[in-house]
């Protein structure tokens, strides 16, 4: 599917948009420092009242560091790519940095939008963790997606720990890129005739199965009854048969999925037809209750049916 | 370069085997220290469950983990065994050495269950508390600095956790943790000097909570100070405001013994009976401080006579300098001495006691001092024929008497003749006793080696020293030094002199300057442990409200001292962080070229909002300064295919642009329309 990139050359992050905190492992060394300043105490140690401060200056001394791993670093765009519904979007996310040292152990996630309260950690989902992030990065967000329709990736959560682990910075990259969530292809129901032929050919025979071409990888959509087994069995994945039929047209009928009760089966039902059409080569047009596509072909014309499919109101 | 991976949980790094070893690494060099306190079976228990945990990281042997039954039976089982060992070993008693050998154990075990990411961080938080059992035994300078090393092993395995391993050297990590180490100096620093001392104990100590002290004791046992003389270890250290005495004045008074069994020797407690007694000076006092190492015995030493206590302690009828409860620490004390006094009083129960001599004990001795007494009676005659008695007779000085044979004294008097300070001093106050004379012995501490390189004395247990005093009717209280008519050399060279030279090392004993070198040597490292002793162990609440006051302040009291301490330490942090978080140039041309745009748009009054896009930012100058299209418009696109289209070659186009571009504040007349 096409990709699109969405410019975002926002400014690098300074101090001041970096959040800080301690770790429960921070809180353990806060109490760890506390017994051992009561040891100093209670012994008059200097040498242990020297230990509890050098550890103390540590923790300080990490808030900085900690800042600064993420301080300087800028979302400069996001290349989306659309995805079918239960299939996770992939956002990647272009990361900038105003200086050429790399950062440490950078974990990268979109901020969910459900809310919650502010003692908890936000909710997070497509997380990934960065080991090293280069001055100018990729970062492959992978969203995972429910419902079909628009898909924004809103809030990025940025954070890291590095180097001790004992204090907690992170930031936020505000995002306008979008995707569009494709319907899930599900059903069962086969292909409608193509119009050429009329009602000759049997619902079992789906058309354009006349030439056969060659081998493809499965991709969704695809009828089960193409799949070719002896050679997925050879090749450890699905392979499906692909044929050719010239220009046979047909139509998809939102009436044609009547069977179907829910309209989100039937949006499944239409997606799925879309994908096998186009897989099969066959020209074929969409028509909705409110909209509808003329006939065409190819890949731009099923990437506009996918997308009426996506933002097709049912209630309307 | 596009990363990517499936979702995991924030947080969860796997435990590699890598990761065992810096824990190993850290709890270990902790622990080694330790183990040359400890018995054996100790380290070897915990040798043997890190074995096992290393042994089990790389599958050699199955590791006790929950679902492995038998195993984790057996490790609770070996978890018991050892409480239980500890718990006889130490017959119940939870004190300082029982805690720190439950702690190696329990250490040990929880090494074995290194599992998760929890566990490394909870061992590393155990390490740390390692370092800080150490110095309740030693706090010596090398110590110190090889439990700096220590932390920075720690710190450097807690960088390697959260660092990736194929992209960060081990190197890196312990050179980070050193630097970060030393980003924390200054804080620490600010913090041990205000952070306000608590005086005393919060709760009762354990018994054991100070390290067994060697020097003098409130008795003499005949042949016991041999133990000490052999001993370079520092018992105190003095340092004089003006001149010194002479090394054949110093005389170090520590406690005085008057009752005696025919063999050892014993302080007398005259409780409240005795008054103190008027001390008249009859020379210049010399000032000092007194650094004393911890004795676990209530009297201080002191120069002979002291005579300004201040408020360390008391002085007891005997001159003896009492402080209020036993030294189980290094403790710094400032007194006032005079070298010539006049003692002229005595209580009865003072001349009681300093004529009291068992029965029947020293029949030969009391025979000769009968004998005097019979030919004069005068006490300075018994003094003088005593003296000559001990310089005639061919006595001879050594810290390996023969073992005496029956009555000690007469033994060493009539049969043996060689002994030493102990020897000479009881013997001496035996024969005055016999004669009638009110004698003393006193113990202390005599000479001192000075230390070039600081300026102070250094005065070891070696230098341990044992001497009588008399009362004479018209003097008074007199020091007699028997030990100085055998051995003259005792006083003014002081014991290395006429010690046996074994101390030295064997290979420079005849070589001037190599034993010139080494001298110097350890002055200079006595000089280095003295100021350690005096400015960061010594460091009390008294110095802290000496800086203090140093520093322009009335009062130390708390409010004081936390508002300066958390000041200071806001100011370090804070200046810390403008230093590394300010934001600088960038580096790449292009963002710095962009930014200088921003800048000159940001003059106009048009700045750049936060995370406002280059694209969005030109449209919106475009929106409000039409007239500005063409350059803005130039720059932003210029810039955008430079920085995604990936190529530096026409950088200078962009910085050319930007110069010539001068927006104005009020847009220019439109005269070209």
């Amino acid at each position: 599917m096409a990709s699109s990139a969405h410019s975002q050359d926002a400014a690098p992050l300074t101090w001041r948009q970096v959040y800080i905190l301690p770790t429960r492992y921070g809180g353990g060394l806060c109490l760890l420092l506390a017994a051992i300043l009561l040891g100093a105490i209670n012994y008059d140690n200097a040498l242990a009242y020297l230990l509890c401060f050098l550890l103390g200056g540590l923790l300080l001394v990490t808030l900085i560091h900690t800042c600064h791993n993420l301080q300087g670093l800028a979302l400069s765009g996001v290349t989306d790519k659309p995805a079918f519904a239960g299939t996770p979007a992939n956002f990647v996310v272009h990361v900038s940095s105003d200086a050429l040292r790399p950062r440490y152990s950078v974990t990268l996630a979109r901020l969910s939008p459900a809310r919650r309260a502010w003692w908890r950690r936000n909710h997070l989902d497509a997380v990934i963790e960065v080991p090293i992030l280069k001055p100018l990065s990729a970062v492959a967000l992978r969203v995972p997606t429910t419902r079909r329709g628009p898909l924004t990736l809103g809030r990025l959560h940025i954070e890291s720990c590095f180097p001790l682990g004992l204090v907690r910075a992170w930031a936020y990259f505000d995002s306008s890129a979008h995707t569009i969530v494709y319907p899930r292809p599900a059903g069962t129901l086969p292909l409608p005739h193509h119009l050429a032929e009329g009602e000759e050919k049997g619902l079992g025979q789906t058309p354009g199965q006349d030439d056969f071409v060659n081998l493809d990888p499965y991709r969704p959509g695809d009828p089960l009854r193409a799949i070719h087994w002896p050679a997925t069995a050879r090749q450890d994945a699905l392979v499906v048969k692909k044929f050719h039929s010239g220009s046979v047209e047909i139509q998809l009928r939102w009436s044609a999925t009547h069977a179907l009760s829910d309209s989100e089966a039937r949006i499944s039902q239409l997606t799925q037809w879309a994908l096998s059409a186009e897989r099969l080569g066959l020209c074929y047009s969409l028509e909705l209750p409110t909209q509808s596509l003329p006939t065409g072909q190819g890949r731009t014309h099923c990437e506009k049916v996918l997308t009426l499919l996506a933002y097709y109101d049912s209630l309307v | 370069m596009t990363v990517s991976s499936d979702p995991i949980t924030i947080g969860k790094t796997p435990i590699t085997p890598e990761h065992g070893w810096w824990c190993l690494a850290g709890l270990g060099s902790a622990l080694a220290p330790h183990a040359m306190r400890f018995a054996p079976p100790m380290w070897i228990c915990f040798i043997a469950l890190a074995l096992w945990r290393m042994l089990g990281a790389y599958g050699v042997l199955p590791l006790p983990i929950r679902t492995h039954r038998l195993l984790w039976w057996l490790k609770q089982g070996l978890a018991l065994a050892t409480f239980g060992g500890i718990y006889l070993t130490h017959h119940g008693q939870i004190g300082r050495d029982a805690g720190v050998s439950l702690l190696s154990t329990l250490v040990g075990l929880k090494f074995l269950e290194l599992e998760r990411t929890r566990d490394f961080y909870v061992l590393t938080f155990l390490a740390y508390f390692l370092v800080l059992t150490n110095f309740f035994y030693a706090q010596s300078v090398p110590s110190a600095f090889y439990l700096l090393a220590v932390v920075t092993v720690i710190t450097g395995g807690l960088i390697r956790f959260n660092t990736p391993r194929d992209q960060v050297t081990t190197g890196a990590c312990l050179r980070l943790a050193a630097r970060m180490m030393l980003q924390a100096t200054p804080v620490m620093v600010t913090a041990f000097l205000l952070f306000p001392r608590i005086p005393g104990p919060l709760w009762g100590l354990p018994q054991d909570a100070f390290t067994h002290t060697t020097g003098l004791s409130d008795h003499m046992t005949l042949g016991e100070i041999t133990r000490l003389g052999l001993s370079d270890e520092i018992a105190f250290q003095v340092e004089f405001d003006g001149a010194p005495p002479r090394a054949a004045d110093r005389y170090w008074r520590g406690p005085v013994l008057w009752d005696t069994d025919g063999r050892s020797w014993h302080t007398h407690d005259f409780g409240s009976r005795v008054p103190n007694h008027p001390v008249r000076r009859l020379g210049v006092t010399y000032r000092y401080a007194l650094l004393l190492e911890p004795t676990n015995e209530r009297w201080l030493l002191g120069l002979d006579t002291v005579t300004d206590v201040g408020d360390n302690g008391h002085l007891g009828p005997d001159q003896t300098l009492w402080a209020p409860q036993p030294v189980k620490k290094q403790i710094r004390y400032a007194l006032g001495s005079t070298l010539a006094v006049a003692l002229n009083e005595l209580s009865d129960a003072e001349y009681a006691a300093a004529l009291a001599l068992p029965p029947h004990a020293h029949p030969k001795t009391r025979a000769l001092a009968e004998s005097w007494q019979r030919s004069g009676g005068d006490p300075a005659a018994s003094v003088t024929g005593a003296l000559d008695f001990l310089r005639d007779n061919g006595f001879v000085y050594t810290l390996l008497p023969p073992a005496p044979i029956g009555d000690p004294i007469d033994d060493f008097l009539f049969r043996s003749r060689a002994g030493f300070c102990e020897h000479f001093a009881a013997s001496f106050v035996v024969l005055m006793r016999s004669a009638g004379v009110p004698a003393r012995v006193v113990t202390g501490y005599q000479g001192g080696d000075f230390n070039e390189i600081s300026g102070h004395f250094v005065i070891r247990q070696r230098d341990a020293h044992a001497w009588a005093e008399v009362y004479l009717p018209r003097q008074g209280w007199t020091r007699v030094d028997p030990t100085s008519v055998v051995a003259p050399g005792r006083l003014s060279l002081g014991i290395n002199a006429i010690a046996d030279p074994r101390t030295a090392l064997p290979m420079i004993e005849h070589n001037a300057d190599a034993l010139r070198a080494w001298r110097e040597a350890t002055d200079l490292w006595d000089a280095v442990n003295y100021q350690w002793s005096r400015w960061v162990l010594g460091y009390s609440g008294q110095r802290q409200l000496a800086l203090i006051q140093h520093l322009g302040f009335q009062t130390a009291n708390l409010q004081v001292l936390a508002l300066s301490l958390l000041l200071s330490v806001c100011g370090i942090v804070g200046l810390m962080g403008i230093a590394t978080l300010r934001s600088r140039a960038p580096t790449d041309p292009l963002v710095r070229h962009y930014a200088l745009f921003c800048r000159k748009l940001a003059r106009i009054g048009l700045p750049r909002a936060p995370q406002e896009g280059a694209l969005a930012y030109a449209q919106r100058i475009i929106a409000i300064r039409p007239d500005l299209m063409d350059p803005v418009n130039y720059i932003t696109r210029l810039y955008a295919t430079l920085r995604y289209g990936n190529t530096r070659i026409a950088a200078d186009l962009l910085e050319s642009a930007v110069k010539r571009f001068r927006p104005r504040r009020v847009p220019p007349r439109l005269n070209r329309a």
